[in-house]
């Protein structure tokens, strides 16, 4: 067959030129370690990584939430517990004063203790949290829930919204629990208030009524049922924050599960990489050998 | 006699001298474009008859041809047109796909970022901080879909001066045939033996070019000339006549560029893009009405749909002032008849974070719930998308007009049992009408209006309680009055921030709301498109290239310069030079002879 001489150059010049390409392609891959280096090279593994990444994305935002929605729910609940346990005090106060043999001065102060406490309890209501919103006004943060006036009649200023937080694709956590439901009840927004103050109206009655053990026993039926609706709501809280940390743990199993398929999908086959590389460049070097004999020939070589 | 032999060993002479200078011509164009390799024809001249029978009278040179194949040249020339179709493509190509493999570019990560701000900000939706983190996310999400649409732009303006230049490339390479056909016609002048090779050569040499330009047919004519015509049979040249191509602005999008073809009558018509089949200017054409465009128009899809939902559902709520939210984006709906305009178009118009609304613009009535004493209070209720929302046509745009909380003054939600729920509306387009209400599963204790359809559609109120909704309760709702601010409740940024992954964005936006996808599914869709389309006209483009290679290896094998070949001749004629030579000195040396016999 008749081969011209610009053939066995052209030949040769492609064939350097297709494998300076693979070898380009290679070291693309290798310097990024990547299979998928621009959506053209698997277009279909190019998208699944996007989705991919984009519920990692989303994963990685939720496990951030769940970390917000613990940090909300905890310290809400340990306001709530010091409120359960203040409330336990007060009920043995009120116990105590319930005892007949006590002197006015002694019921006083028990008054004084009461009067304390009611306070402390006020403080606890109207927790805040690191930036100033109040825990418990339902979605008037910038609120105080709870108002006493002199007498230390309660008034619940918040309102009975609940904030929620996205803690996963199909989950918002509720992470705000309206006072009116932690310290009030179905009947009175300010049940733990009213049932204190009656408590220090009661003591302060000098001399006693008549109605004295039967309205102090009312009280600390009160004061009994009151704390059962503040402990409902620590267990509640209890069982959000349980909820949201199988569900955080959810999500870090799920986040090593989405960088595991991107890195599936993605990622280089060093070894094989490394042997592809090492093949081109050999064959590089022959065709260059190559090329340099076939076109040293010539019968001019031979004429003089 | 002797004077027979000196005019053979002449004639022999002659033709070897004449092929050496032929021999010589193929060694110094062996490396010049479009040359084929000349070869001198010769044949014995006519005998002349004696008395014993026919006496030869030398040689004569009959010809200079060049080797032409001319099916193998029709192969380049195809070859030609389809590899540069594809390969301008790829080189175009390359730059979208480069662009969209970009991480710091790719808008995934601005979705995510964006939507991950209004996450943070539902944990205490009040804070400015995190509202102006809002703004600041929604910010650099359009800057990140503009400066995609710009480099897109940029491609397209590029793309339409390679068609500009193009077309003058294709004029000047015509002008240079018709010129040539003019110098052939002169050269030939009516004889088919004798032919110019050289200019030949060269003419096919330009018509190899313009192939490279434009898929182009030449059909030789009785005179030796040319006749080009490319597209649907558009003459190109015409003997020494040039039909000169022209771009001029396209009426309908003033960024692009049309090609045309004039007319007798000095007017001229439009090549349709689909006429033009190979060579670079189809390639250009084809990238920029097709790939390009597709992917300016699913971009401006993803920004239209984007920006339309998230200020319809801001739209739907109050903003920290307590005053119906605003337009958060720029609205882009009357893009929709030609999306691929819309991204450069994107902007914020949010710039105040307070005007974020994320706080629901309905509350508790003031009759409140009876009857009093469940328990169980009303912990929100707000306004969500309706699940009918999207767009009947490109021109009809989901509106806040119709949905039910738009004039709505009151709405009842009635329990005759824990699970058969009613509401009634007051005002608004749905006023006095009745919906079921069904638990919403998104949140504990939710609730929401569906209609009357089969399966039913969100009605598009959603409400949540502190318990489980109870036998003979009323719960009675009311608009927030405008301007009392709700400034923690964060039920309108809830629904906000659904819209993630709600299927929401609608290609055809006819009506059916078959197909849809959410943002980033579709952005990864447009993604996934590109590089499909790269990946399919680079392999074209490589199989086009090997197709090219083999047809112009096989031509150059037929008509190419082969040195050793060329070398062997050189030795040949000089040989055969030398050996006349030894003719005429013999016929010399007779002469002699004859000459001393008669002293």
């Amino acid at each position: 067959m008749r081969i011209s001489t610009a053939t066995s150059y052209m030949t040769g010049t492609y064939d350097m030129q297709s494998l300076q390409s693979q070898l380009q392609t290679l070291q693309t891959q290798l310097d990024t370690q990547k299979r998928v280096v621009t959506p053209a090279d698997d277009p279909v593994a190019a998208a699944r990584i996007l989705q991919l990444s984009q519920s990692d994305g989303m994963n990685t935002q939720f496990i951030t939430n769940t970390n917000a929605v613990e940090s909300t729910l905890s310290l809400s609940e340990s306001q709530l517990t010091n409120a359960s346990n203040l409330l336990t005090s007060l009920k043995s106060a009120a116990i105590q004063a319930g005892n007949t043999v006590l002197s006015s001065d002694q019921l006083l102060m028990i008054q004084k203790q009461v009067q304390e406490g009611i306070a402390e309890m006020t403080g606890y209501a109207n927790a805040t949290d690191g930036k100033g919103n109040y825990l418990f006004s339902g979605d008037k943060v910038n609120t105080p829930p709870f108002v006493l006036d002199a007498t230390y009649a309660a008034t619940y200023q918040g309102d009975t919204g609940q904030r929620n937080v996205p803690i996963s694709s199909s989950r918002s956590m509720q992470i705000s629990d309206p006072g009116s439901n932690v310290f009030g009840n179905a009947t009175s927004p300010t049940a733990v208030f009213d049932a204190l103050k009656s408590l220090n109206d009661l003591l302060a009655q000098n001399p006693k009524p008549a109605t004295y053990s039967t309205d102090m026993g009312n009280i600390v039926s009160a004061l009994d049922s009151a704390q059962k609706n503040l402990s409902t709501s620590i267990a509640s809280i209890g069982a959000r924050r349980q909820e949201n940390q199988s569900v955080q743990d959810m999500g870090n199993q799920l986040g090593l599960q989405y960088k595991s398929g991107i890195s599936d999908l993605q990622d280089l086959d060093m070894p094989s990489a490394i042997t592809n590389f090492t093949q081109t460049q050999t064959s590089l070097k022959y065709s260059q050998l190559v090329y340099n004999k076939v076109t040293s020939l010539s019968l001019f070589n031979y004429m003089s | 006699m002797g004077s027979n032999i000196f005019s053979i060993g002449v004639s022999g002479l002659n033709a070897a001298q004449t092929a050496l200078s032929v021999v010589g011509q193929n060694i110094s164009n062996a490396n010049t474009p479009g040359y084929n390799r000349q070869v001198m024809s010769q044949a014995a001249r006519t005998p002349q008859q004696e008395g014993f029978g026919f006496l030869g009278q030398g040689v004569d040179i009959t010809g200079v041809s060049r080797t032409y194949d001319k099916y193998l040249d029709s192969q380049v020339l195809s070859a030609q047109a389809g590899s540069n179709y594809y390969s301008s493509q790829l080189s175009q190509l390359n730059q979208i796909n480069n662009l969209l493999a970009d991480p710091t570019v790719g808008l995934n990560n601005s979705f995510q970022s964006f939507y991950s701000s209004l996450q943070t900000l539902s944990q205490d939706p009040s804070s400015i901080p995190s509202r102006q983190t809002v703004v600041n996310m929604s910010q650099a999400l359009v800057s990140n879909f503009t400066a995609i649409g710009n480099n897109l732009s940029q491609m397209q303006a590029g793309a339409n001066s390679q068609i500009t230049s193009t077309v003058n490339s294709i004029n000047a390479l015509a002008q240079n045939i018709a010129d040539l056909n003019t110098q052939i016609a002169a050269a030939a002048a009516g004889n088919t033996q004798q032919q110019p090779n050289d200019l030949l050569d060269q003419r096919d040499q330009a018509m190899e070019q313009l192939n490279q330009l434009v898929s182009a047919k030449a059909v030789p004519q009785s005179d030796g000339t040319y006749s080009v015509f490319i597209g649907n049979g558009q003459a190109l040249v015409l003997g020494n006549n040039v039909n000169k191509l022209a771009t001029q602005t396209d009426p309908n999008n003033t960024a692009n560029v049309q090609v045309t073809y004039p007319n007798a009558n000095g007017t001229s018509t439009v090549i349709p893009s689909s006429a033009l089949s190979g060579g670079q200017l189809a390639g250009y054409l084809s990238f920029r009405d097709g790939t390009l465009l597709a992917t300016q128009q699913k971009l401006g899809t993803l920004a239209i749909d984007f920006s339309t939902a998230m200020n319809y559902q801001n739209q739907l709520g109050r903003d920290l002032s307590g005053n119906q939210g605003g337009q958060i984006f720029a609205d882009m709906t009357s893009y929709a008849t030609h999306p691929q305009d819309a991204v450069a178009n994107m902007q914020v118009l949010l710039s105040d974070p307070t005007k974020l609304a994320a706080s629901s613009s309905l509350q508790l009535g003031a009759a409140g719930i009876t009857p009093a004493g469940t328990g169980v209070t009303l912990s929100g209720v707000w306004a969500s998308m309706p699940g009918t929302y999207g767009w009947s046509s490109t021109t009809t745009p989901p509106t806040t007009a119709t949905h039910p909380v738009t004039g709505l003054t009151g709405m009842t939600i009635n329990a005759t049992s824990a699970t058969s729920i009613s509401a009634t509306l007051t005002g608004g387009p749905d006023n006095g009408q009745t919906f079921n209400v069904v638990p919403d599963p998104t949140v504990s204790n939710g609730y929401k209006l569906v209609d009357s359809a089969t399966p039913a559609n969100d009605l598009g109120i959603k409400f949540q309680l502190s318990g489980q909704m109870q036998a003979g309760m009323t719960i009675n709702v009311s608009p927030v009055p405008t301007g009392t601010a709700v400034v923690g409740n964060g039920n309108n940024l809830g629904e906000m921030i659904a819209m993630q992954t709600r299927n929401i964005v609608d290609e055809n936006k006819n009506g059916t709301n078959t197909g849809l996808q959410s943002f980033q599914t579709y952005y990864s869709t447009t993604v996934s498109y590109v590089g499909n389309a790269t990946n399919t006209v680079s392999l074209a483009s490589s199989s086009q290239t090997t197709l090219l290679q083999q047809a112009t290896t096989s031509r150059s094998n037929v008509s190419g310069v082969n040195m050793d070949q060329e070398a062997a001749d050189l030795i040949k004629y000089q040989q055969a030079y030398q050996a006349s030579g030894k003719v005429l000195q013999i016929a010399q040396t007779l002469f002699q002879q004859i000459l001393q016999m008669g002293s």
